[in-house]
């Protein structure tokens, strides 16, 4: 936890306190303002009002808090459920005793106040009220003596008179203060006993009335000071030396005894109180119910708030474990959890740090060995790769793991096609393969540790010749399954063939020497003797040497040919590369046999706008010529048909490909293996060295060459790379 | 109605809310205030002017109850001399207040109302005589204004926040208490 955020709980936690504080001080002051407290009671209803506000806010505060439990509720956000099950459990736990200690206190404040009146007290208090009443009656009925005794002497008086005697039968009676008040209800003169005390007391106007009507009034009232009691008393009297009717009014006020009156007041002063008690019985209880079902909800509204603030502080550092550990699931492992207090959960937090801590270090070094392992992988792939030789890699299950794409190449399927399947998969997509998977499965029942075998696999017209060297995977070595082979294995087709041609080349350079050295001689003597003995003999014998020497001659040059053919195959002479087109080349070569050999029908489908090639004219030339050539002798009917097409290959970029194809009888079987081998011939009289020649001169230019038959006859097809400025 | 209609879709809620509308203006006229200030009367003595209000003032039982059981009740006279002012807060002049109890001397059976600004007071044996002469103890002086166009208003309010405390809160609601007059204004000249 950061200062900032440890000040602003510290902050939050005192207002929180503060708050409650003032609310309990609130509270306190409602229960004193209740119970009567003056200086409370000018405050009551604002206090009451701001404890009701309270509980608003505080309600809110707690509707706020439950929306916000919902609505994580709904989101499954992690230790929400904890949370609400705390804070159920709170409340739970703490209503029933709220509830209990809000009913026992009801009723105890309930029964508390009735104890305040009971019928004892009721009656003593109207007893000495009474008794006060009694005592002032006597007390009134003397003042009223008095009053009626003045007034008595006073009518006797005539007018005018009569102010002057009012002070001197003031001195003579009790009285505080006598006014004289005339029939119009004008107070003519008012005698005080304090002669300072200059004001005027009107008499009420109920007391005129009664008054005037012939009836005494009176009465005891407070004075003006509130506590002093005071009888007002108000006589009518008439004026006896007047012979017509005429009347005025004498008022007397009479203090009372301040003994007596202090008495009288605190009888008053009790009874009103008790009467005001008692008639606030029942909203007594009401207002203390209601400040202590007041006093209650708020705690219990406070205690919830804390309950959620509480559920909430405990819940969080597991609600971030949570959150950390679904980081660490998907592999973040920078998550760390803040330690926020120093007890079990602290704890539980300090170790889940450590333990991420660990499992991050862990995952570095394996995602370090991961690395290695696949730069490893790529290595070796790589390797792989780049390796001429195919690779393969067969379970126990006879189930290929891996291949490099060169076995793919060399078995003539997709390297990706052949992973994951059965080795037999290999013979049913190519079915050449079939010594191969015999082989490989052969060796999978073996035990041997290493192997090596050449096999011969044959598709269509070719032959191939593999070369496979196996080793067996120990046992611990694999991962899917026990056991299983490594094979590797090389196409020895074309090394076998380029041993036989260097073989082939040093039989035709020797040939060509031994043979080529003794021929003219040969000749020249086969000639000599013709020339010696032709004339010299008899005819018969005449005819047996020319037959002989012509014979030696015709067969000598044969051989010079034949000697001569073997020697340009022995030693081609140097290329003389130049670029340009083959069409020119097709169409002389042809040209030059329709002229000679009349009756050889040509079919070209020669390629527009041709290729520029990088090719020898003459060799190629030569080329043509032993091709067409070649299907010429092996014709075998006089309708010969030679078609010679060049297109581009479709399926190596910047290749020529030139076609050769006649209605001959096509290849033999037998002698397909061997087609390009020197002294492979089945016509008579043939060197042997035509399709030979062939093959060198098209391997001179970077080329390849296959033959093959198609339901015409044969067909020769070359590739040619096409010339790149 | 019409109108109702087109806010509130359907017309029975659009009925309920009407009867909503009549009830709540149904109390408020119930409601106005029961006593009022019918007159007042003004006299210039000299340089003062006198304000003295006539009041029809009826209480209910309730507080003849309460005020037979010694709860004394306080009452606040307010008068305020001021000139109108158009679109905007009238100009008090002055302002004064005089403050009244009633309450029930239980040794002789009076009713006494009392001006607690002046001690001066006056006694009752009747409830009703009371309520007649109380207006009497209620004088305002005001200072003579030059201006002609002075205006003089009083009302009386129960002071509720004199009553013990228990009773407060129950008053608060309680019809029978609410006794306090309309602002009663007249010309001065």
């Amino acid at each position: 936890m950061n200062k900032l955020s440890k000040y602003r709980t510290i902050y939050k936690n005192i207002l929180i306190l503060l708050l409650i504080g003032i609310l309990l001080f609130s509270l306190y002051l409602l229960g004193e303002a209740v119970k009567g407290a003056e200086q409370f009671n000018r405050i009551y209803l604002w206090l009451f009002g701001a404890s009701i506000l309270a509980v608003v806010i505080l309600s809110i505060i707690i509707i706020q808090r439950l929306v916000w439990l919902f609505i994580k509720r709904k989101n499954k956000e992690p230790g929400i459920k904890l949370t609400s099950r705390m804070v159920s459990t709170f409340i739970f736990l703490s209503l029933p005793p709220v509830l209990i200690v809000y009913i026992f206190s009801t009723q105890f404040l309930n029964s508390y106040i009735d104890s305040w009146f009971d019928t004892k007290t009721d009656k003593a208090l109207n007893d000495s009220l009474k008794l006060g009443q009694i005592f002032l009656e006597v007390q009134t009925k003397q003042a009223l003596a008095q009053t009626k005794n003045i007034a008595q002497k006073l009518g006797e008086i005539d007018e005018p008179r009569q102010a002057i005697y009012l002070d001197k039968y003031l001195e003579e009676s009790t009285a505080y203060s006598l006014t004289l008040i005339s029939a119009s209800e004008k107070i003519i003169y008012q005698a005080n006993s304090d002669i300072f005390d200059l004001s005027s007391d009107s008499p009420p106007l109920s007391a005129i009335r009664d008054a005037r009507s012939g009836l005494n009034f009176t009465r005891i009232e407070p004075g003006k000071s509130g506590n002093q009691l005071q009888i007002r008393t108000l006589v009518r009297f008439d004026n006896e030396l007047k012979i017509t009717s005429s009347y005025r009014f004498l008022q007397g006020i009479f203090t009372i005894n301040p003994e007596y009156n202090a008495l009288a007041n605190s009888i008053e002063v009790a009874l009103m109180d008790y009467n005001q008690q008692k008639y606030q019985r029942e909203q007594l209880k009401k207002s203390f119910s209601i400040i202590l079902g007041l006093v209650l909800l708020l705690s219990t509204l406070l205690a919830l708030i804390r309950a959620f603030s509480s559920a909430r502080n405990l819940v969080a550092p597991i609600s971030l474990l949570s959150k950390a550990t679904a980081s660490i699931a998907i592999g973040d492992y920078s998550q760390k959890v803040p330690v926020s207090s120093k007890d079990e959960i602290g704890f539980l937090v300090k170790s889940f740090n450590t333990m991420s801590s660990q499992i991050a270090a862990s995952s570095a070094l394996a995602h370090r060995a991961q690395t290695d392992a696949l730069s490893q992988k790529w290595y070796l792939q790589n390797v792989l790769l780049h390796l001429s030789s195919g690779v393969l890699s067969i379970n126990s299950e006879q189930r290929i793991l891996m291949a490099n794409s060169a076995a793919g190449k060399i078995l003539g399927l997709q390297d990706k096609d052949i992973l994951n399947q059965n080795i037999e998969f290999l013979a049913i997509k190519n079915s050449s393969l079939l010594p191969l998977v015999e082989l490989l499965l052969t060796k999978l029942e073996d035990h041997n540790e290493e192997w090596h075998q050449e096999i011969l696999l044959i598709d269509n017209n070719t032959r191939r010749i593999l070369v496979v060297r196996g080793s067996r995977i120990p046992d611990n070595e694999t991962e899917e399954s026990e056991g299983g082979l490594v094979v590797v294995f090389d196409d020895e087709t074309i090394i076998n063939q380029a041993q036989r041609d260097a073989a082939w080349s040093e039989v035709a350079r020797r040939l060509a020497h031994e043979v080529k050295n003794p021929l003219t001689p040969i000749q020249l003597s086969a000639e000599r003797l013709q020339l010696r003995f032709l004339n010299k003999l008899p005819p018969e014998d005449k005819d047996v040497l020319d037959r002989a020497t012509q014979t030696i001659i015709s067969q000598v040059e044969n051989l010079k040919t034949l000697v001569n053919a073997f020697s340009d195959y022995a030693k081609a002479p140097e290329l003389k590369r130049e670029a340009g087109g083959l069409n020119q080349l097709i169409k002389n070569s042809v040209d030059l046999y329709f002229v000679s050999n009349a009756g050889i029908d040509f079919t070209l489908d020669l390629i527009e706008p041709e290729p520029i090639m990088f090719i020898d004219k003459v060799r190629f030339s030569q080329l043509l010529t032993n091709l067409i050539k070649n299907s010429q002798e092996s014709a075998t009917s006089n309708n010969i048909k030679i078609t010679i097409k060049t297109s581009i290959s479709k399926s190596i970029d910047n290749v020529l490909i030139l076609r050769l194809s006649d209605n001959g009888p096509g290849f033999s079987e037998k002698i397909m293996e061997h087609l390009f081998e020197p002294y492979e011939t089945t016509k008579t009289g043939g060197s042997g060295l035509g399709l030979a020649i062939v093959k060198k001169i098209v391997e001179e230019h970077g080329g390849n060459i296959k033959a093959y038959n198609d339901e015409t006859g044969a067909v020769i097809e070359i590739s040619l790379p096409i010339y790149k400025r | 109605m019409h109108k109702l209609n087109q806010i509130f879709k359907h017309k029975s809620e659009s009925f309920f809310i009407g009867i909503f509308i009549f009830f709540i203006i149904f109390y408020c006229s119930i409601a106005l205030a029961k006593n009022n200030i019918i007159l007042l009367n003004t006299v210039s003595k000299s340089s003062k002017l006198i304000v003295n209000p006539t009041i029809n003032f009826q209480v209910s039982d309730k507080i003849k109850e309460a005020i037979d059981n010694g709860i004394r009740i306080q009452f606040i006279a307010k008068a305020e001399t001021f000139i109108e002012k158009n679109w905007w807060f009238d100009e008090t002049l002055e302002s004064q207040k005089v403050n009244l109890e009633v309450y029930y001397f239980i040794m002789s059976k009076l009713y006494v109302v009392k001006n607690r600004d002046t001690n001066e007071q006056l006694s009752f044996n009747n409830f009703d005589d009371l309520w007649i002469e109380f207006e009497k103890l209620i004088n305002f002086e005001f200072n003579q204004a030059d201006n002609s166009d002075v205006f003089v208003k009083c009302r009386i309010v129960l002071d509720k926040g004199a009553l013990p405390t228990a009773m407060q809160l129950p008053v608060l609601f309680d019809d029978d208490w609410d006794i306090n007059t309309e602002w009663f204004q007249r010309k001065v000249n």
